[in-house]
């Protein structure tokens, strides 16, 4: 009688729960996107979560984990079909397997499978603080997120500045003021001491090598002109606005260095080429003055991650070296509460108050227009 | 002899301990000048002591400021990407209304220069120039007793600078570039002169002032921004000597000077404000009881900056001071030459 008792409430609990679970799916379903999340396994590293959705009606796949601090995001397509990934936990640098028996990688290489050596597009994406997404892409997208704001389509002047002058200040130390690097003494992950597991790196992979550009070194210097294998690259760096962006330093068959103007605008990095003294927006990714104005900039893919996950991914990885030719203290991060607390230093010209201007988000960029992916989604 | 002077005027004004003690908790509670001690140095220029009556007293000054040292914390790192070199040039008036009361007027015009070296940009410069703000202050003399005297500072810095200053790409220069700081601020210290100190010749000065600033508008009312909070305290002598028929006055002074950050809207803004500590030997060459010239330079001995900052190299003054009488009285010989 007492076992009858138990046996009905398991019941009615194990029914309650499936449809607790069975509405919170649907609700899922229901959001911006038609996306759907597949959570497979969690292990020693953190959580690989991947989010199937649209942008601009093009199919996108994202894979990214909170804990191991990264968002990648690739188009969906492999020769003219969309694929169904799942994740894979534990195996970095896979990340997931297709519905065609193919294993890819954090670079959206297929590692292993049919389509082997095959590469997903990588998606003009980079991460970055809330506040600059919302500044550079007034009513950006947020995944999930109901709210929305006004859009607002991208400037294009026809003046001697492509962006309105007024917007464009001196960030204080001056043309060259912040000595962007070239070239710089690498390390193996053995000699690198001075980095700590925690520390923020940019990584890039270029055929079989794999190099790390510190987040503290970058604080610091904002840019590095560098050559991976043959490819000449640029690693652009703001720490106003949190934004990592991978440039091609070939553009339109002219090979550039850059370096850092001292300007800002919308409080993000403005680098010039010294081969013209062209003045570039690192967000924007276009040419806003000078001979070259108007040139959209080729990216590559740059994945920002934790140095413990990325020595994990990649073990024979090198870093560059504190010993840059500079004296500083790149143990101390320069800007004080500025990573956490809600200050922006400089005007911007809108403000989106929908998520916390510090929060680092991730996001795409097709037809001027952005979707922004937070972490919470990646947990 | 000076320990009892001080005795005798602290039994005098027994509340006076108490009003110095409330200015400097009062000024370590308020939140520098803007990144680096390259602004315009007007706070140097107040400590001067008050005019006689009946005495008008003009200052020359022309103030070089050298700073080509990157500090972090207290570290010097071996770092000369950028220098800088800022030139004012101070016109100040003192005037003493009565026995106790005179009043001080200055005004500066001010040029600065920015030299960035590199790889990619051998020695570019940014230069700016224009008059700076404006100082207008009080002093009263306290009590004067035993050869020994205390006065006190009080007024205000007026905004008569330009803090919007475009380069030649129409781009609006750095804070810290500009030759006034569009904000209205308050001064206020107190001084301790006591002549006659150790030997006839010899005085002894002691200097506390505190300029305490307010919130100024930038980028067209977008940002509200607050240079930090200046404290100065200094002590010096000075002695004097007969050299032919000229008064010669060699001096020496310790100026501690700390800042605290600067901010924007109600955050700090980093690599602002710091404590620095400077030795400065001058010396001032009375040719007549109307005219004489001075000269000094100031040494760092001790930085501590917050974040990392460019900081003083050295520092140098050159001047003449005039002492015109408006009555029959005497003039007194001038002796420390604050600056």
């Amino acid at each position: 009688m007492q076992n009858n008792k138990y046996f009905k409430l398991f019941f009615i609990l194990f029914f309650m729960g499936s449809g607790l679970v069975f509405w919170s799916c649907t609700k899922a379903d229901e959001q911006p996107g038609n996306s759907l999340q597949t959570n497979v396994s969690t292990g020693e590293n953190g959580l690989i979560v991947l989010i199937h959705d649209k942008v601009e009606g093009i199919p996108v796949i994202l894979a990214g984990s909170e804990e191991d601090h990264f968002i990648v995001s690739f188009r969906n397509e492999l020769e003219g079909s969309s694929l169904k990934f799942e994740a894979i936990q534990d195996s970095l640098p896979i990340i997931m397997k297709d519905d065609k028996g193919n294993s890819w990688d954090i670079t959206g290489t297929a590692v292993s499978g049919p389509s082997k050596g095959e590469k997903l597009i990588f998606m003009r994406s980079y991460m970055g603080y809330w506040f600059s997404w919302g500044t550079f892409f007034p009513g950006a997208k947020i995944y999930k997120n109901p709210e929305t704001a006004k859009f607002q389509p991208r400037v294009y002047l026809s003046g001697e500045w492509l962006v309105p002058q007024n917007q464009v200040l001196s960030g204080g130390p001056g043309k060259d003021g912040i000595p962007a690097l070239k070239n710089p003494e690498f390390l193996n992950r053995i000699e690198a001491s001075y980095m700590n597991d925690e520390d923020l790196v940019l990584g890039v992979v270029v055929g079989s090598e794999a190099r790390a550009y510190p987040h503290k070194i970058l604080d610091w210097h904002e840019i590095i002109n560098d050559k991976v294998q043959d490819r000449s690259i640029v690693i652009t760096y703001c720490p106003l606005t949190g934004t990592g962006i991978g440039w091609n330093q070939d553009q339109k068959g002219i090979t550039s260095t850059f370096g850092v103007s001292g300007l800002l605008y919308n409080s993000n990095l403005v680098p010039y080429d010294r081969e013209t003294d062209s003045y570039w927006s690192q967000m924007r990714l276009d040419c806003i003055k000078g001979s070259r104005k108007g040139e959209k900039i080729e990216t590559f893919q740059l994945i920002e991650t934790t140095w413990k996950t990325w020595k994990k991914a990649y073990p024979n990885t090198r870093v560059v070296s504190s010993n840059t030719g500079y004296s500083r203290n790149y143990s101390r991060y320069p800007y004080g509460n500025y990573k956490t607390d809600a200050s922006v230093y400089f005007p911007i010209s809108t403000k989106d108050s929908r998520l916390h201007a510090k929060e680092v988000v991730h996001g795409i960029i097709l037809n001027d227009k952005a979707v922004i992916y937070r972490f919470e989604h990646f947990q | 002899m000076f320990i009892n002077t001080i005795n005798i005027l602290l039994r005098k004004i027994k509340w006076f301990p108490a009003f110095f003690m409330v200015w400097i908790v009062q000024t370590g509670n308020v939140h520098g000048q803007a990144c680096c001690s390259g602004g315009v140095p007007i706070s140097n220029m107040i400590g001067v002591r008050p005019a006689e009556i009946h005495h008008l007293t003009i200052r020359g000054t022309y103030d070089g400021n050298y700073l080509n040292s990157f500090f972090t914390g207290s570290d010097k790192l071996n770092e000369n990407i950028v220098s800088r070199y800022s030139q004012t040039v101070f016109i100040q008036g003192i005037y003493g209304i009565t026995e106790r009361l005179s009043i001080n007027a200055l005004m500066n015009w001010v040029h600065h220069k920015r030299t960035v070296t590199s790889a990619y940009s051998d020695g570019s410069s940014t230069k700016v120039s224009g008059f700076g703000d404006a100082i207008l202050l009080g002093q009263y003399k306290l009590i004067k007793f035993n050869e020994a005297s205390i006065y006190l500072t009080g007024g205000i810095k007026i905004p008569t600078g330009k803090s919007d200053v475009k380069d030649e790409n129409g781009i609006l220069m750095a804070a810290d570039l500009q030759p006034g700081t569009g904000s209205w601020d308050m001064i206020a210290g107190a001084g301790f002169v006591k002549s006659h100190f150790i030997r006839p010749g010899m005085s002894f000065t002691s200097t506390f002032i505190s300029k305490l600033n307010t919130y100024s508008e930038r980028y067209n009312g977008q940002q509200n921004y607050k240079y930090g909070n200046d404290f100065q305290f200094l002590l010096g002598i000075t002695d004097s000597f007969f050299m032919k028929s000229m008064l010669l006055n060699p001096g020496l002074l310790v100026r501690f000077w700390h800042t605290t950050p600067d901010k924007i809207e109600d955050s700090l803004f980093p690599n602002t404000g710091g404590t620095w500590i400077y030795l400065a030997p001058s010396v001032n060459f009375q040719f007549t009881d109307m005219i004489s010239i001075f000269g000094s330079t100031e040494i760092p001995v001790y930085q501590k900056l917050t974040g990392s900052q460019l900081s003083t190299t050295i520092r140098f003054a050159l001047g003449f001071q005039l002492n015109i009488s408006t009555s029959k009285n005497k003039l007194l010989i001038p002796e420390m030459k604050d600056f």
